[in-house]
């Protein structure tokens, strides 16, 4: 891996391809049993309990306001670095390969539609890239607990 | 610069210092060995902070612990009591050296020089002197400091011309005024002694007592030098003299005479020194001298035992000197024990917090063991159980780590206390009790902002100055306790003074100034709550109720930061005698008991704080939630209570408005409820509120280790925090405040702050249940009902055919019901119990054969349905017909006539003249029955009192409200009108008020279950001409005669 290049961990929600840097990650589980937390915004899947941690898990579909119907049930928790947030993760379908992509490789990908549902937070994309298959859309994780917080106060304001 | 090579450096620091502060603290009043101990003890802990700093490279640290290290070594080896002067510079190097040690990176840039000049001057004074005890006095030079002070004197030239007056030492030593500088005092007296023993060229063995008093009467300071001169073969002794007369403060007239000795002994001290030229007088300036004087005042004295002080040295003129420092550290401090040191041990806090969730995760894990082991073999059993009971023992032992006892936090407040004290100028003695008392240490952390902010309001507020104290006969020095006890997995602290309490008029003035309540709220509320009030935002910042109340700003903060705490803040106050602030915080914020309840499949955990007690409702059960306007209640016992279902609280995001209240009570309509759901409701209290929260199950209490909200969803003000289940999951940890407001549920005045509630919702009364023969059930109301006791048969006496009984020390009438009403006989059996009614004057009891139960019940009265002069009405209680039993009547059975009146005769003729202009004299025409409205809105009272009126022969007309009071005295006349207060639609106050209005003159009497003593000025303002408490038919009747004008019997 040169310097130009970036490390992704990718994962699928509603049939679509997503990425994270890979250096963000802290794990990936298969525990996702979620205790809800009721007045917490949508995306807010709940609490999951990861030895003896309590980890906030997000919902990537309810984030994305992707289609929620024949989807299958989320099977994996993508936990993210205390320098990310604290203690939250995400709630993918599937967990993909590392991806590598270099920066010509973004580059070359400028200005690709991410075909996400627009009424959906655009802030939380990156970065897109088309792989052989897919198109990889890069998500900010950092921008994830924010865009709850603001949720949650927006709420209380009405 | 400042990194984690200096951090232990600092923490141990920090530690050394506070050895060092109390030490200095419990010098105060140590004797003895303790002295030495506790000297030895600092000198350790600064030696070892000189040592630290100098090896780190920290000088100016290092040098300011060395002057402090010198100072201490002078009075190692019972040496001595430093004296308080020096112990006070002491104390300012310590909080020189902690605000180094806390700014280590600007520690070199401190200015320590001044503190250290003073330091050594005392030091060099210290070195340069003997022992008190041994009188002579051979001294190898005089103290390098005298001779500069000595040229200022003589440089300020005032004072060059004057004489001595008249110096009687003796008599100076018994007039001295007493502050606290003893030590000072006996440099001086000693000093004097040596000077008065100069003067009269007494040999050095003379005692003091034979040296009689010397006349220095126009004795001009040549004369006295020379004097001075021929009688000493030194001048040191002398020049110690000096040294008294820097406490210009200690003398009633001061400095002028002060200066003059100074003087004196200064032409003594250069004579004298002309003769030993080494002792040239270095040039100075002055001014820096006068600078230097002040600040070098006092020159030490070691007092080598209590026995110098003789008590007797306290003269009147005590009180006059500014004697304000008297502060005493503690009751008694532990020793400071060396060795604990040993066995400690550091440990980032960090690491404690991984340790308790490795122990949670175990604790998971041995849970798990056990479920899959389950009891097919013994042998895996027996380990899981030993693992089990490790476990348990290691999570309390982790728990344990974090725990700190209470004292390390107490241990700022002596010197905060002995320094307020000083600034305000008041004598607080701080008692501490319970220091090894332990608390988790972050509770700790976070209770030392509020206790700092309330023992500074108790110091400044609370206690008065030594003379106000003295006038209203305490002891000048006031006194506050802080004390710590572990109750109930909780901390209490108290925070008490003696001294002049909360004004409770005061406050309840300000109350209404402020507009926070109206005089009919205050008249309800107890005098706790009352003082809770402070404690109100908009009550504490109002400056001018500071000034009244005694207490400060800011007290809603405390309050705040304790509730944080999960804990709770309650003020007691004794106006004149002190005031009294409890806290009761958790042991730990980490563990707390919780009630695990559920609502369809999701737990949630309750803390078990605010919990009251639980109800179950059971459909067969008798209690139901039932409804008001948009409210759910629930009538437990004698209050209602307002429910909020948890179902609901969750499943609604936003703040319950009317709307959505209303919307509630439609999806909770009672048809939708399953016959056979049953449900709880946990009585919480809140804010000293209380309300219903309903659940769908209870599972059991659990100590749950709390884990926060997540940082991002803090907005959410329901939940505390969440914690992990014994299976691992996750549950939720409900906030009982949040909950409450967020459902926008005031709920009721719980009982103990509104003591009257029981009594106020009129149509709800408290009844008993009983028994007398085998067929009828009788009821009473409890007002009614003063005791019961259980009788044995054979005490009864028989006098003809009346039965009496001896109850406290008086023959009482036995009421045998079947004599007096048309009810079956009992059956005698040997117990019976002896029902004694309240509000009758002659002693009589009720004989009952059972007690059936007390109840809390709506009575529906109904009059009709059994003819008896003696039942009042009937009513169906627990679905059987209970006759309600007249007292009065059988008392007019039993005892004949009405007692006299018992109402005053002044309150008698006023009232009659005052109303009777105007209309026509009632005693004029008796023929006529008088005519009487009375107003209540409860069917039983109406029943009662009216039959109480018949009786004394008034027409009664009822009405059930003010209005309907009204319009009654629209279309009749009346003689009289008595009202209750408590009333729906229009109250009494109302009513009374409206009908004065529209020209009604009639009298009007209030009849009611509010106190008297609280309401009786709210019902003359109202136009109401008497006031009476509810069912005490002796004065009732009384009144009622009064204002009517009718003499007993006549209208009988």
């Amino acid at each position: 891996m040169t310097s130009d290049e970036s490390l992704f961990c990718t994962f699928e929600a509603a049939g679509r391809l997503f990425g994270v840097p890979i250096e963000d990650i802290k794990e990936v589980t298969a525990e996702v049993h979620c205790t809800g937390i009721p007045h917490s915004p949508d995306c807010v899947r709940g609490y999951v309990n990861i030895r003896g941690q309590i980890i906030l898990a997000l919902d990537l579909k309810r984030l994305l306001k992707l289609p929620l119907d024949s989807e299958p049930e989320a099977k994996r928790l993508v936990i993210f670095k205390q320098v990310v947030g604290p203690a939250f993760g995400l709630l993918v379908d599937e967990i993909g390969e590392i991806a590598t992509v270099t920066k010509s490789e973004f580059a070359a990908n400028q200005g690709v539609q991410t075909g996400l549902p627009v009424h959906g937070p655009s802030e939380l994309v990156d970065r897109v890239c088309r792989l052989e298959k897919h198109l990889l859309v890069v998500l900010n994780p950092r921008k994830f607990l924010p865009l709850i917080e603001n949720e949650l106060s927006t709420k209380s304001s009405i | 610069m400042t990194d984690s090579r200096y951090s232990d450096f600092v923490l141990e620091s920090r530690e050394h210092l506070q050895v060092f502060e109390k030490s200095m603290l419990a010098l105060e009043k140590a004797t003895g060995g303790e002295v030495a101990d506790l000297i030895d003890a600092s000198f350790r802990v600064v030696h070892s902070l000189k040592g630290n700093s100098g090896f780190l490279g920290f000088h100016a640290v290092q040098k300011l612990a060395h002057a402090t290290e010198e100072i201490l070594e002078n009075y190692r080896g019972a040496n001595g009591t430093p004296p308080t002067h020096v112990v006070e510079l002491l104390l300012l190097a310590i909080d020189r050296l902690s605000a180094m040690i806390e700014d280590l990176d600007h520690s070199h840039s401190h200015d320590v020089s001044t503190l250290l000049e003073r330091l050594r001057s005392i030091e060099a004074h210290r070195t340069s002197e003997q022992p008190f005890a041994d009188l002579s006095f051979h001294l190898p030079a005089p103290p390098t400091s005298v001779l500069p002070m000595l040229q200022s004197l003589d440089a300020t030239g005032a004072v060059r011309g004057f004489h001595f007056a008249s110096i009687d030492f003796t008599k100076h030593v018994s007039e001295w005024p007493q502050p606290l500088r003893f030590d000072c005092k006996l440099a001086a007296a000693k000093s004097l002694f040596e000077v008065k023993r100069a003067l009269v060229g007494a040999s050095q063995d003379r005692p003091w007592s034979e040296l009689g008093s010397v006349d220095l009467t126009g004795m001009s300071l040549s004369d006295l030098s020379a004097a001075l001169k021929a009688n000493t073969g030194s001048t040191v002794e002398v020049a110690k003299a000096i040294e008294l007369f820097y406490e210009p403060e200690d003398f009633s007239d001061g400095v002028p005479k002060a200066s003059i000795l100074c003087l004196a002994l200064k032409d003594a001290l250069l004579d004298a020194s002309e003769s030993e030229p080494q002792r040239a007088v270095p040039p100075v300036g002055h001014s820096t001298v006068v600078k230097k004087l002040s600040i070098e005042s006092s020159v030490p004295s070691p007092v080598t035992s209590a026995v110098v002080v003789p008590p007797t040295f306290v003269s009147p003129a005590a009180d006059q000197a500014p004697t304000r420092e008297l502060v005493v550290a503690g009751k008694r401090l532990e020793p400071i024990v060396p060795s604990e040191k040993i066995s400690s041990l550091r440990i980032q806090v960090d690491l404690l917090d991984r340790l308790m969730t490795l122990v949670g995760e175990l604790t998971l894990v041995r849970n798990q063991s056990l479920l899959a082991f389950g009891e097919i073999d013994g042998t895996p059993r027996a380990i899981i159980q030993r693992l089990n009971s490790v476990t348990s023992e290691l999570q309390e032992a982790v728990l344990k780590t974090r725990m700190q006892p209470v004292g390390n936090l107490f241990g700022r407040f002596p010197r905060m206390v002995r320094d307020l004290g000083r600034q305000l100028g008041k004598q607080v003695e701080l008692v501490m009790i319970g220091q090894e008392v332990e608390l988790d240490k972050t509770v700790l952390e976070q209770l030392s902002d509020p206790l700092t902010h309330l023992i500074r309001n108790s110091t400044d507020h609370g206690l008065e100055t030594p003379d106000v104290r003295q006038q209203v006969g305490k002891s000048a020095i006031g006194q506050i306790t802080l004390s710590a006890m572990a109750a109930d997995g909780q901390v209490i602290i108290e925070i008490r003074d003696d001294g002049r309490g909360i004004d409770p008029n005061a406050v309840r003035a300000k109350l209404v100034a402020l507009g926070i309540k109206t005089e009919v709220e205050l008249q309800r509320i107890s005098s706790k709550e009352l003082y809770s009030t402070i404690l109100l935002p908009g009550f504490s910042t109002a400056k001018q109720v500071s000034d009244v109340s005694g207490r400060g700003v800011g007290m809603d903060v405390v309050k705040t930061n304790i509730e944080r705490l999960e804990g709770s803040l309650t003020i007691d106050s004794t106006p004149g005698l002190g005031t009294s602030i409890i806290l009761r915080v958790p042991l730990t914020l980490a563990i707390i008991p919780c009630l695990i309840v559920t609502v369809g499949e999701e737990r949630f955990a309750v803390p078990q704080r605010g919990l009251e007690e639980i109800v179950c409702l059971h459909p067969g059960g008798r209690g139901a939630i039932e409804h008001s306007y948009d409210e759910e209640l629930y009538r437990l016992r004698d209050t209602l209570l307002p429910v909020v279902r948890l179902k609901d609280v969750l499943h609604r995001n936003s703040v319950f408005d009317a709307a959505t209240k209303a919307q509630i009570m439609i999806d909770n309509a009672p048809k939708d409820r399953s016959p056979d759901c049953i449900e709880y409701i946990l009585v919480l209290r809140t804010n000293g509120r209380k309300f219903g929260l309903l659940v769908g199950d209870v599972r059991g209490t659990e100590e749950v280790v709390v884990k926060p909200m997540h940082p991002s969803l803090k907005k959410i003000g329901i939940f505390a925090g969440a914690t992990l289940m014994g299976d691992g999951k996750v549950a939720l940890i409900a906030n009982i405040d949040g909950i409450a407001e967020h459902a926008d549920c005031y709920g009721t005045e719980s009982p103990e702050s509104s003591g009257k509630k029981e009594r106020d919702p009129a149509e709800v009364h408290r009844i008993l249940l009983f028994e007398f023969g085998p067929k009828e059930q009788f009821a009473l109301p409890l007002v009614q009902v003063r005791r019961i006791e259980s009788i044995s048969m054979g005490q009864v006496e028989q006098v003809g055919n009346q039965s009496f009984i001896t109850i406290d020390g008086v023959a009482t009438r036995i009421v045998h019901l079947d004599k007096y009403l048309n009810v079956s006989a009992c059956e005698s059996t040997s117990n019976m119990h002896l029902l004694l009614p309240k509000f009758v004057a002659e002693p009589m009891g009720i004989l009952v054969s059972r007690i059936v139960d007390t109840d809390t019940l709506a009575i529906d009265l109904q009059e009709a349905t059994v003819e008896d002069p003696g039942i009042l009405g009937t009513a169906i209680v627990r679905g059987k017909l209970s006759l309600f039993i007249d007292t009065q009547f059988l008392r007019e059975k039993l005892f004949g006539t009405l007692p006299d009146e018992t109402v005053s005769d002044e309150g008698k003729s006023r009232k009659h003249i005052q109303r009777s202009k105007g209309r026509t004299s009632h005693s004029a025409r008796p023929v006529v029955k008088p005519h009487v409205l009375l107003v209540d809105d409860t069917p039983f009272f109406r029943e009662v009192v009216k039959r109480y009126f018949e009786r004394i022969g008034l027409n009664v007309t009822t009405a059930v409200d003010g209005i309907d009071g009204l319009h009654k005295l629209d279309s009749e006349t009346f003689d009289l009108v008595v009202s209750d207060i408590e009333m729906p639609n229009m109250n009494g106050w109302e009513f009374c008020m409206a009908a004065r209005e529209r020209g009604c003159q009639t009298p009007f009497l209030a009849l009611t279950s509010l106190s008297k003593q609280e309401n009786a000025s709210k019902a003359s303002e109202c136009g109401f001409d008497m006031f009476e408490e509810k069912l005490d038919h002796d004065r009732l009747v009384g009144s009622v005669r009064n204002l009517l004008g009718i003499e007993k019997g006549d209208v009988r």
